[in-house]
């Protein structure tokens, strides 16, 4: 499931085969471009929004299902460079499976703006990996790559033929990628009495249009979709269209379709179930690790926290791109994808009769997977569902679902080592995901774990001296995905590298730093604690040998300001985060108060935030309370939402003024 | 040299040297029970992972009528936590077309001894990329069972057709901390015979000799290696590794002396062509060196002619696609750059020589290292790190060094990577070593003046312009000259709203992109709200305009590797803030000066002028008299200057309001 989804630039497919488009006419002589490129370049140029490297002219697929359910797919694409950065799109892309899908042709043409014609062939088509860093992935692309010779006004343009032996008889066509396209089409055309079912998203109704053989679906001029911080993908952004077809009873081909959301889940089961028994070696081992551990969430807790120290390592061999391999062989090695961890943690906690079942889900985004159209691909990930008693699901309240027929299900992801049985990776909540059980399976919606079990604490007992030094003992105490943030952290790097990474992120608030102490663990409850001892000479600013000030909010988060834009095209996503502060900064003898910043508190339906500066005897208290909502703000929204977090970086470089007592 | 060498070769292996080697082939070594059951590693407390061995064996082989390398590689590692797991969960290595990589053996032994092999069929074979002339595969495995504690082993034979041991890098360090690392190394059986000699220079590590094993191999090793680590501002990273440059030479017994004698001899030859200045030549050069005094103003006026005259094939920013510059690289005559007004950077120099020959001038080519990449090194007798070519020009007793290549730098510069360096002048007799000095701080100058408003807010909004010479503009013309006026001015925005939040800008305008000689200019309108802080009746601004959120160079408490700066350059700020109604300034009090003399100053001032404008300004400069490499323990007194200097820069001034009505924004 780790595997690719196949996408080329604009283009996503279904079983990772390509889709193309019909090609009129026969071989083309050298260095001339077919009619429809030439006719496409011939567009008269016109100005694009502000930002958009280039515009797609034509953007068209045909897709010829035969009656064995092959799918022949033809593609024909061109697009004109409008800045020097938007010569990296004058390259042709056809993702394919080395085991399902065959490349008949790929030709490339780049038409300079004075017209001159370059054929680009076999000689400079390139043959890729698709992922570099997979064990063994059959996912290729075949690549011609014209962006070293392309020019500002270039038209670039390729044609191409992908034979697809499909696992599904479906297909999907995404109607463009970020940049502006004047015009994108898609057909299917089936053998007759076949049945088709069409649905589109990102947009309103597109009815299609009744061809010979099949149906078309057109869109005209598309806007620039600008890449921004905090956007959603893609995947919600573009129109999109999703087909679902099938032969007329009792014709049937090789390839599964699914009518429902069940039937999808009843696949699933039928290729996971089988690879998640256990044997006597998975007996064996389930034991061990809940020798002498009698309640249920901790035994849970203990086969979770096995399979999660199991490396991941991705082998995608045919069907394995979906289905696991066997728990036995999985437990053997000591390695495997998210499906064999899946399977593993199955056939383990079936060892000591605990029910589990496979959830498929969409790592990428939380709207990613659409409720009208069952379909297995819409998903790149597995995580489990167990089955808990009431008591067990207290402990892990967050992240259960009740099931009619299953009872209590608790999710948990293996796969990510970093995130704690209990909680959910931030890219999987709230999102749907398939239970994949045979009888009673289907779309099931993901928790979305509140703040309150996902965030940061911290503790700073600091000191100034009358000349602006500061020294600092600061503890942070972080759960939930909070904690997953500074885990994630704390092990991508050696220990060296990570003391460096935190002095950094102090550098940033506090000239001169230096630390004289980082240490950072897991806590057994599944936090993470950050303890750091450092020191700053001059913090505090002295003037008139009277006045001294400093800024009381310390240290800023490590996730920094992200909307310096100041407008918006698409919607910003938040997540569900807190961050909570307190200081006690003890003042330097001889001071008191003279001005302190006035509290400050702002709230918004996409989170709040306050500073409150108290005096306490020969010491200030700084509370600070940060907290964002797992929200899609609007667009039209933005200036509001920028405007609060642009209030809160102002307030934190309030200053205090102390003045030395007479 | 590589010529003869194939030729060594050929002759070599037709008689038919091949032989097996085995002695690398044993199986696995016994693993001691106390490395085994160690938790902590022996060469760097903090390490995750350690070498226990990194061992390589390096054997020039004849195969055939061709040469072939071998490189038989083993690793045994002892992995003390998971982020050693991680790092070590799946091994790929990557290979080339005409490299074979096979005898892949891999296995994990478990802290009781338990031992998992890896079998033959779960190594797997990728081809990364292929087509276009381009094939790049590799084979892959992940280790069994690994978890914390384990030791893993694996090894494989690498096999480069066509390829001998000459001018090879060899780590001796790698990026996790190595117990014994050892290179074993075996020549081309004959190359002695026919008068050649491996030989092998040492960097960054004291040499050691050479053990002979018996079976042809010589073997060198080191012990308690520890890990590469990387710093900010470290210069070249090769300067600071430990490495073993090995080679081929047909002259064993040369001195260093006389192979750099040799070495700039050649030098002059290659340039001897060059200096023939034919008529029409001569006439545009006397024309343009006009009545300029001295050799060096002849040659300055030289040097800006060819940067004028020359549009450049080879430059990424040429205007010219990717494959039209690849056609661009082939040599012209000096006439024909001149009359077409085209040319790379070597014809350039060509060009130059020809034009200096013209006018009279001794220029000569001289050879330097790029600084980025390593030092120049005496004792070394191969040209490997002598990359780079400018031009030395004799006036009087002096030399004086220009780049008439050089797209972005007023003439008379050269680029950052050869100021400073050792170089060799070519001459037909004695060529000389020379130091090209480095250029002072004013060479490389930013100018910067922003005029704002301050609302009673804390907005401030107003002009601003900045002016970048010598080095400083180079770099930022390098990085803009392939942009678009709309992505600079993207860039310009971006960069300034990373250090100041919410900045917007307008009216922007960016000059002399594609100008050598005139500084990079650029201006702006800006708006950045809450650049002043406000409590109650009182109003801090930092006055700083220009440094005011600028990363301190140094954050790290420890260094390791010594300090080297590119080049020297200065900075001279003039902010004028215009105070809002009814805020005035408390006594100014500002840090006092930093001198670091002869290296480096910073200074700031602040007065009221015009009744209610505050006027700001600030001078630095930092790399006077070429100080631009400190060793190690230079660092806590570089990094205090460094953060005095950010703290200075930091420094508020306090506004006051003069009525309550003044302080309500």
């Amino acid at each position: 499931m780790s595997g690719p989804a196949a996408r080329r630039g604009h283009l996503r497919t279904l079983g990772w085969g390509a889709l193309a488009l019909a090609v009129s006419g026969g071989p083309l002589a050298a260095d001339e471009a077919p009619d429809w490129l030439a006719q496409a370049a011939r567009a008269e140029t016109r100005s694009l929004e502000p930002g958009a490297p280039g515009e797609v002219l034509v953007e068209a697929g045909h897709a010829t299902v035969n009656e064995r359910g092959i799918v022949e797919t033809r593609l024909r694409w061109a697009v004109r460079v409008a800045t020097r950065e938007g010569r990296t799109h004058a390259v042709a892309r056809l993702p394919y499976a080395t085991d399902f899908d065959k490349v008949r042709e790929l030709r490339a043409w780049l038409i300079a703006p004075n017209g001159e014609v370059r054929r680009l062939g076999k000689d400079e088509t390139l043959d890729l990996a698709w992922v570099s860093n997979d064990v063994y992935n059959e996912h290729r692309v075949r690549l011609i790559d014209a962006s070293s010779r392309a020019e500002i006004g270039s038209v670039f343009g390729f044609e191409s033929v992908v034979e697809q032996r499909p696992l599904f008889n479906q297909l999907q066509w995404t109607f463009q990628s970020h940049l502006p396209a004047r015009s994108s089409r898609f057909e299917v055309s089936l053998p007759p009495g076949w049945t088709l079912e069409a649905v589109v998203f990102n947009r309103p109704a597109l009815p299609p249009v009744r061809t010979a053989a099949g149906y078309a679906w057109e869109l005209h001029d598309l806007r620039y979709l600008a890449p921004e911080p905090l956007a959603p993908g893609l995947s919600s952004l573009a129109p999109r269209l999703a087909v679902s077809f099938a032969p007329p009873p009792p014709l049937a081909v090789d390839a599964r379709s699914f009518a429902s959301w069940q039937e999808v889940a009843q696949w699933t089961a039928e290729i996971s179930d089988p690879r998640s028994e256990p044997d006597e070696g998975i007996g064996a081992k389930a034991r061990e690790l809940t020798l002498g551990v009698v309640d249920e969430y901790q035994r849970l807790a203990a086969i979770a926290r096995f399979v999660q120290s199991v490396p991941y390592i991705s082998i995608q061999v045919g069907l394995g791109r979906f289905q696991p391999h066997a728990a036995p062989q999985v437990l053997a090695k000591s390695y495997g994808d998210c499906k064999d961890k899946v399977a593993l943690m199955r056939a383990l906690l079936k060892a000591i009769g605990v029910a589990a079942y496979p959830v498929l889900v969409s790592s990428a985004d939380r709207d990613d997977v659409r409720q009208e159209w069952p379909s297995p691909t819409q998903f790149d990930h597995v995580i489990v569902a167990v089955a808990v008693s009431d008591p067990a699901a207290r402990a892990a309240s967050h992240v259960v679902v009740k099931h009619p027929g299953l009872g209590t299900l608790l999710l948990f992801d293996p796969t990510d080592e970093n995130t704690r049985l209990g909680d959910l990776p931030e890219g999987e909540q709230g999102g749907l995901g398939l239970l994949g059980v045979a009888a009673s399976g289907g779309l099931i919606r993901l928790p979305i774990v509140p703040s309150s079990a996902s965030r940061l604490e911290r503790q700073a007992r600091a000191r100034l001296s009358a000349e602006g030094g500061l020294s600092v003992e600061l503890q942070e105490s972080s759960i939930g995905q909070a904690a997953v943030r500074e885990r994630r952290l704390w092990r991508s790097q050696s220990r060296r590298d990570y003391a460096t990474t935190i002095e950094r992120w102090l550098a940033q608030d506090i000239p001169g730093v230096r630390s004289s102490r980082v240490e950072a663990a897991d806590t057994p409850e599944g936090g993470f604690r950050l303890e750091v001892d450092f020191s700053a000479d001059r913090y505090g600013q002295v003037m008139q040998n009277r006045l001294l000030a400093f800024r009381p909010a310390l240290v800023a988060r490590q996730d920094s300001f992200a909307l310096r834009d100041s407008t918006r095209q698409h919607p910003v996503v938040l997540h569900e985060r807190a961050a909570f502060t307190t200081a006690r900064i003890q003042l330097p003898p001889g001071f008191a108060v003279d001005e302190t910043p006035e509290p400050f508190s702002v709230e918004a339906p996409f989170g709040r935030y306050s500073l409150a500066i108290a005096v306490e005897a020969d010491a200030l208290i700084v509370e600070r309370r940060y907290e964002t909502r797992a929200l899609t703000v609007p667009a039209n929204e933005y200036p509001a939402l920028r405007g609060f977090f642009q209030r809160v970086v102002e307030a934190e470089q309030a200053p205090v003024v102390l003045i030395r007592k007479e | 040299m590589r010529s003869t060498l194939a030729r060594l070769a050929a002759a070599t292996w037709a008689a038919g040297c091949l032989g097996g080697v085995g002695a690398h082939a044993a199986d696995w070594e016994p693993i001691p029970a106390e490395v085994l059951k160690a938790t902590k590693p022996t060469v760097a407390a903090d390490a995750d992972c350690e070498a226990l061995l990194w061992d390589v064996a390096v054997e020039d082989r004849a195969q055939g009528d061709e040469p072939v390398l071998i490189l038989r590689h083993r690793l045994r590692l002892k992995l003390f936590d998971e982020r050693a797991v991680e790092s070590q969960k799946q091994i790929d290595i990557a290979f080339g077309a005409r490299t074979s990589i096979s005898e892949i053996r891999a296995r994990t032994v478990k802290p009781d001894g338990t031992v998992l092999e890896l079998r033959d069929q779960d190594v797997f074979e990728r081809t990364l990329a292929k087509g276009a002339g381009l094939e790049t595969r590799v084979k892959s495995f992940a280790l069994p069972g690994l978890e914390p504690g384990v030791v893993v082993e694996y090894r494989w034979v690498e096999r480069r057709a066509k390829a001998l041991a000459h001018h090879i890098d060899l780590d001796l360090q790698r990026d996790i901390p190595v117990q014994l690392l050892r290179y074993h190394i075996k020549p081309l059986p004959g190359a002695g015979e026919a008068g050649y000699a491996m030989q092998a220079k040492f960097f960054g590590v004291e040499p050691v000799a050479f053990e002979p094993e018996g079976n042809g191999f010589n073997a060198i090793s080191y012990r308690n290696v520890p890990a590469f680590v990387e710093e900010p501002m470290m210069g070249a990273e090769r300067s600071r590794r430990r490495w073993m440059l090995v080679y081929y030479t047909d002259e064993p017994n040369q001195t260093p002396a006389a192979f750099w004698r040799a070495f700039g001899r050649g030098l002059d030859d290659a340039a001897r062509d060059a200096r023939k200045s034919s008529g029409a030549l001569v006439r545009v050069a006397r024309e343009a060196v006009g009545d300029a005094a001295t050799p060096a103003e002849k040659a300055l006026r030289l040097a800006r002619l060819c940067q004028s005259r020359v549009h450049r094939l080879d430059d990424d920013a040429s205007e010219l696609t990717q494959e039209r510059r690849r056609r661009a690289r082939q040599d012209r005559r000096p006439e024909e750059v001149l009359r077409s007004g085209q040319g790379n950077g070597g014809d350039v120099l060509r060009l130059f020589l020809a034009l200096a020959a013209g006018a009279g001038l001794d220029a000569r080519l001289v050879a330097l290292p790029d600084g980025s990449l390593h030092g120049f090194d005496g004792a070394l007798t191969s040209d490997y790190l002598m990359v780079s070519r400018s031009i030395a020009v004799r006036d009087a007793e002096r030399w004086f060094f220009l780049d008439p290549a050089a797209m972005y730098l007023p003439a008379g510069m050269l680029r950052w990577q050869e100021e400073g360096q050792q170089g060799i002048v070519s001459d037909p007799q004695e060529p000389l070593l020379v130091t090209v000095p480095a250029s002072p701080p004013d060479k490389s100058i930013a100018r910067r003046e922003a005029r704002l408003r301050l609302s009673a807010d804390g907005t401030v909004e107003g002009e601003v312009r900045e002016e970048m010479s010598g080095h400083l503009a180079a770099w930022l013309k390098e990085q803009s000259d392939e942009k678009s006026a709309e992505e600079r001015q993207q860039q310009l925005e971006e960069s300034l709203r990373g250090r100041l939040s919410g900045a917007e800008l307008s009216q922007i305008s960016i000059e002399n992109v594609k100008q050598a000689e005139l500084p990079l200019v650029r201006r702006y309108h800006v708006k950045v709200p809450g650049f002043a802080q406000r409590t109650g009746r009182r109003l801090f601004v930092q006055p700083s305009f220009f440094e005011r959120g600028a990363k301190a160079p140094f954050t790290s408490s420890a260094r390791e590797h010594p300090i080297r700066f590119p080049y020297a350059w200065a900075e001279e700020d003039l902010v004028r803030i215009e105070l809002p109604p009814g805020f005035t300034l408390e006594v100014p009090s500002l840090p006092g000066a930093l001198d670091a003399a002869p290296v480096a100053a910073h200074q700031v001032s602040a007065k009221m002028v015009e009744g209610n404008v505050l006027e700001y300004r600030r001078s630095f400069r930092f790399g006077s008299e070429g100080h631009l490499a400190f060793p190690a323990a230079s660092y806590e007194p570089l990094k205090t200057f460094f953060d005095r200097v950010t703290q200075a820069d930091d420094h508020a001034l306090t506004l006051t309001a003069a009525t309550p009505a003044a302080s309500q924004p």
